[in-house]
C-alpha cells in the first residue's frame, strides 16, 4: 500500500496534464464551434 | 389568347436556377427566368461547380441588386492582405455553403474564403492590389445569396468554459480522495494516507476556490457595493467558510469540506455557462436579423455611399429605390410619383408627393421617379434621430429575479442561525450551519431555468434577448399589435382579379406576370407569387420598356402589353392593340392590397384562450384598422394613433403590456412597453433595441414564447420553494449538530439533481 505515496501524486500529475491539454486547446478556440466541423466532412474537394 | 402564335404550345420548366415557372416554346432555348438567374449559373458552371444544382435541396434565390455601401465597411487590414466577416443570407443547405465558398476561392485575388454552416457568416482574406471587397460583395450577391456587413462583432467568451473544466478535474480527482477517506471511517485506514489524500484535496481545492468559483465572488461584490444582497453573497460566504476550514482542518488533521465546496463551485459554473450559452445564440441570432448594411445613394449618376453625402446634393431616386437622406423634391421625372414612408408612419399605401414636399430617409419610392435635394443626413435623419431615442428609452430597468429578493432574507437568517449554532456547540458546528446552507439548489434554480425557458422560446421563434426580458415575459396580462407589417405581411399580395372581354383571369394573370419577370418592384412580387401559387407560367416578354411613372410595357406571343397602375390598390393591364387602350377589352385589372399573416387569426385566438387581453393599435384610418382587427378576430381597436399616441396608451395601461411592431413608427411604443417584441424582418434599429424578436415569419412565437415565460416561472417558483425545504431542514440539523461532511456531500448533488429535474420540465410546461 506504501506505493500509493508516489501513485496519488503521479495519478494527480497526469490528470493535471490532460487538464493543461484541454485548457490549451479551448484557449486556442477548438470548441468555439462544434456545428461546422461536422457538417464539412461531407463536403468532397 | 393563352396559345402563342403558330407552332407548338409553351412547355412550362422551372427556372434552370431559382425554379420560377416559365414558359418555353419548342424552338426557344431558355431556361432562365432572368438575366440574374443566367448570370449565376454561367458563375457556377463556369467554376466547374455544376455539382451544386445536383446536391442542392431548395432552389437558389433570385439574384438581386446589390445596394450596400461596401466601401464603408470596416476592413482588417495586415501587411499585403485584407480579411473581413460577413454575414451571408439565403444560405439554407450544405450545397448553398459549399457553392459560395468554392466560387468565393475561385475569385481571382481571394486568398482565403471560409462559409461557416452554422452561423452563416464568412471571413474572407484577399489581396487588395488584385479585387476590392465590393467586387467580392457582388460576387456572392451574383448568385443569389445576399452578403452584409456585421457591426460589433464580440469575441466569444471562452472564461466560464476554462473555469468549468479546471473544476471538472479538480473535483473528481478531490470526490476520488474523499470516497476513500469516508471509506476509512468505516473500515480503517492508516493515518499517513489520510494525511495524504487530505492534502492533495486541498492542493486540488485550491484552484477551485480562488480562480473557478472568481465569478460568484465578482457577482457578491457587485452586489454589496450596489447596497444589494444578491444570490451570489451567501454562496460565496459557503465557498469562502468551506476553504478557510478546509486549511485550518488539514492542518490540524480533522475532517474537511473539500468535496463538497469543488461540487458546489462546478455546478454553478456548469450552470451559468448553460444560461450564458442560451441567452448568447438567441441574442446573435437578433443581431443577424438586423442588418445594419449602410445604403447608396445616387448623385449625379455616380453612386456613393450614404454616409458621404451632405447637405444640398442632389439625388436621383429611381422607381423601387430607397431614399438615403431627409430631403426636399425638386423635380418630378414623370407625371406624377407615389412615396411609401411605411417606416415612419406605419401606412403600406404609398402617399402621392408633389414638387416642395418634404420625404425622409428610409422611405421606398414605389411610383414614378424624383430628384430631392439633400436637408439632413446620417445621424440627423429623422429616422435616425428617432432610433437613437429608442434606444435610449429601451435601457430601462427590470424588476429583481425570485431569487434575488429571496437572498437578503436567506443570507441574514443564515448567519444568525450561524451564531446561535457558535454559541451552542462551537466553531466547528457553526462551520456545519454555513456550509449546508450555502444555498447551491437555489443558486442554480435560476440560471437552469432561464436557460431552458430561453431555449423553449427560441426553439418556438421568439428569440428573447435576457432572462430580465423572459421574467417580464411572465407579468404579461395585455399584447398589442401593431397593423402594417406585424398583423399583416407588410408588402402587398394580389387579392382580386377582374379579366376584361375576351380574355380569363389566369392569361391577365399569366401576361402580367412575362412583363414583370425580372422586375424587383414589391407589386411584381406580388404578381410573380400569385403565378406561382396558381401554377400559371410567366412567358418571356420582348422588348420590355419601363417608363417611371407610367408602368411597364412589352411585346407577349407579338402583342404588346401595357401594365401600369390604375385606381388606389389597383394596376392595369392593357392590350396596346386595343385602339382606346383601356382594360375593358382583352386586358384585366389586378387588386393588391396588405393582407394579414396566415396564422394572426389562430395566434390571437390562442392568445384569447390563454387569458390575455388582446389589442390592435395602429396609425391607419379607422375603417381600414377595424377590417383587418374583424379577420384577425380582434375586439379592440385604437386607430389613428401617431406614434406618440401609441406609446401614450402603452404608458396608461399601467403595465403589464407586450406591444408587438416593426416599424421605426412602433418604437416609442415598444420602448415604453414592459416587454418589446420586434418582427424579425423590420427595421434595424427597432430589431436591436427589441427585448425580444420574431424571428419566423408569423405571429405564432408570440404566444409560444409567453408559453416559455410561464413555464420558467412556474419552474423557478418550485425550484425556489423546493430548496428552501431542503436548505431549512438542512440548516436545522446542523444547528442541531447532525451534520457531517459525508452526509453534505451526499445531500448536495440530491438538492441539485432535482432543481435540474425541475428546469428540464419547462420544454413540457411550454407545449
Amino acid at each position: 500500500m506504501d506505493a500509493l505515496i508516489f501513485l496519488v501524486p503521479i495519478a494527480v500529475g497526469l490528470g493535471a496534464l490532460f487538464a493543461a491539454l484541454f485548457l490549451y486547446a479551448a484557449s486556442r478556440g477548438q470548441f468555439d464551434d462544434l456545428e461546422d466541423p461536422a457538417v464539412r466532412m461531407f463536403d468532397e474537394d | 389568347m393563352t396559345a402563342p402564335a403558330g407552332g407548338a404550345g409553351p412547355i412550362a420548366v422551372g427556372c434552370a436556377h431559382c425554379g420560377a415557372a416559365i414558359e418555353r416554346s419548342a424552338a426557344q432555348q431558355a431556361l432562365y427566368c432572368c438575366g440574374g438567374c443566367e448570370m449565376a449559373a454561367a458563375i457556377i458552371q463556369g467554376s466547374g461547380l455544376g455539382a451544386y444544382y445536383e446536391s442542392r435541396e431548395s432552389p437558389a434565390p433570385r439574384p438581386q441588386a446589390d445596394s450596400t455601401a461596401w466601401d464603408a465597411v470596416a476592413i482588417e487590414h495586415s501587411d499585403d492582405r485584407c480579411a473581413v466577416t460577413l454575414a451571408i443570407d439565403g444560405l439554407t443547405c450544405s450545397a448553398c455553403v459549399w457553392v459560395t465558398e468554392r466560387v468565393l476561392l475561385a475569385t481571382p485575388g481571394v486568398q482565403a474564403a471560409t462559409v461557416s454552416h452554422a452561423t452563416g457568416r464568412a471571413r474572407i482574406d484577399w489581396d487588395p492590389s488584385r479585387i476590392a471587397l465590393p467586387a467580392i460583395a457582388r460576387r456572392i450577391s451574383m448568385l443569389g445569396y445576399r452578403p452584409r456587413p456585421l457591426s460589433g462583432e464580440a469575441k466569444p467568451d471562452r472564461g466560464l468554459l476554462l473555469r468549468l473544466g479546471v473544476a471538472g478535474f479538480c473535483s473528481m480527482n478531490i470526490m476520488l480522495l474523499s470516497a476513500s477517506l469516508y471509506a476509512g471511517w468505516f473500515d480503517g485506514i492508516d493515518p499517513r494516507f489520510v494525511g495524504l489524500f487530505q492534502w492533495t484535496s486541498l492542493a486540488l481545492a485550491t484552484p477551485i476556490a480562488l480562480w473557478c468559483a472568481e465569478p460568484l465572488y465578482v457577482g457578491a461584490w457587485a452586489g454589496l457595493r450596489h447596497r444589494v444582497l444578491h444570490m451570489d453573497l451567501p454562496v460565496s460566504i459557503g465557498v469562502i467558510a468551506m476553504y478557510a476550514q478546509g486549511v485550518y482542518a488539514t492542518i490540524a488533521g480533522r475532517d474537511t469540506w473539500l468535496d463538497s465546496l469543488s461540487m458546489l463551485v462546478t455546478l454553478l459554473i456548469a450552470g451559468r455557462l448553460w444560461e450564458q450559452r442560451g441567452r448568447r445564440s438567441a441574442v446573435e441570432a437578433a443581431t443577424a436579423l438586423a442588418s445594419t448594411a449602410p445604403r447608396v445613394a445616387r448623385r449625379a449618376g455616380v453612386d456613393v455611399a450614404a454616409s458621404a453625402l451632405i447637405v444640398g446634393d442632389i439625388l436621383d431616386v429611381g422607381l423601387g429605390e430607397e431614399i438615403a437622406a431627409d430631403g426636399i423634391i425638386v423635380r418630378l421625372s414623370g407625371a406624377r410619383a407615389r412615396v411609401r414612408m411605411s417606416l415612419l408612419t406605419g401606412e403600406a399605401e404609398p402617399v402621392e408627393v408633389r414638387v416642395g414636399d418634404a420625404v425622409v430617409a428610409g422611405s421606398l419610392v414605389e411610383d414614378g421617379a424624383i430628384v430631392v435635394r439633400v436637408e439632413a443626413t446620417g445621424g440627423d435623419t429623422l429616422l435616425a434621430r428617432m432610433a437613437a431615442e429608442l434606444a435610449r428609452a429601451a435601457d430601462r430597468p427590470t424588476p429583481p429575479s425570485l431569487t434575488d429578493r429571496i437572498a437578503p432574507w436567506f443570507t441574514g437568517l443564515t448567519l444568525i442561525l450561524a451564531a446561535l449554532a457558535l454559541a451552542i456547540g462551537g466553531p466547528e458546528r457553526a462551520m456545519a450551519v454555513l456550509v449546508v446552507a450555502c444555498p447551491c439548489a437555489l443558486a442554480l434554480a435560476g440560471p437552469l431555468s432561464t436557460a431552458a425557458g430561453l431555449g423553449a422560446s427560441a426553439r418556438r421563434g421568439l428569440l428573447v434577448r435576457s432572462g430580465e426580458a423572459l421574467r417580464s415575459l411572465a407579468t404579461i396580462t395585455t399584447v398589442a399589435f401593431d397593423k402594417t407589417g406585424t398583423i399583416t405581411h407588410g408588402e402587398p399580395a394580389v387579392t382580386a382579379i377582374t379579366a376584361g372581354t375576351g380574355t380569363t383571369e389566369s392569361a391577365v394573370l399569366r401576361i402580367a406576370a412575362g412583363l414583370e419577370r425580372a422586375s424587383g418592384h414589391p407589386i411584381a412580387r406580388a404578381i410573380r407569387a400569385e403565378a406561382a401559387r396558381r401554377g400559371v407560367a410567366m412567358p418571356e416578354a420582348l422588348d420590355l420598356v419601363e417608363q417611371p411613372g407610367s408602368g411597364i410595357s412589352g411585346v407577349i406571343d407579338g402583342v404588346r402589353w401595357t401594365l401600369r397602375a390604375g385606381a388606389a390598390g389597383q394596376v392595369e393591364l392593357c392590350c396596346d392593340a386595343d385602339p382606346a387602350h383601356t382594360s375593358q377589352n382583352k386586358g384585366g385589372r389586378i387588386g393588391l392590397r396588405d393582407v394579414i399573416r396566415d396564422d394572426a387569426a389562430r395566434t390571437v385566438a390562442a392568445l384569447k384562450a390563454a387569458g390575455y387581453r388582446v389589442v390592435l393599435v395602429s396609425g391607419d384610418h379607422p375603417e381600414v384598422v377595424q377590417r383587418i382587427a374583424a379577420e384577425a378576430g380582434i375586439t379592440e381597436v385604437l386607430a389613428g394613433a401617431t406614434p406618440e399616441a401609441k406609446a401614450a396608451w402603452v404608458r396608461a395601461q399601467g403595465g403589464g403590456v407586450l406591444f408587438v411592431g416593426d416599424g421605426v413608427n412602433d418604437g416609442p411604443a415598444l420602448a415604453a412597453a414592459t416587454v418589446g417584441v420586434a418582427m424579425g424582418t423590420g427595421v434595424a434599429s427597432t430589431v436591436t433595441v427589441a427585448d425580444a424578436v420574431v424571428a419566423r415569419d408569423g405571429l405564432g412565437p408570440v404566444a409560444a414564447g409567453l408559453r416559455a415565460a410561464r413555464a420558467a416561472k412556474r419552474a423557478i417558483r418550485g425550484n425556489a420553494s423546493r430548496s428552501l425545504i431542503y436548505n431549512a431542514l438542512a440548516v436545522t440539523a446542523a444547528v442541531a449538530g447532525w451534520v457531517n461532511p459525508l452526509i453534505a456531500a451526499v445531500l448536495m448533488p440530491l438538492s441539485s439533481a432535482m432543481v435540474a429535474w425541475g428546469a428540464a420540465r419547462v420544454e413540457k410546461w411550454t407545449r
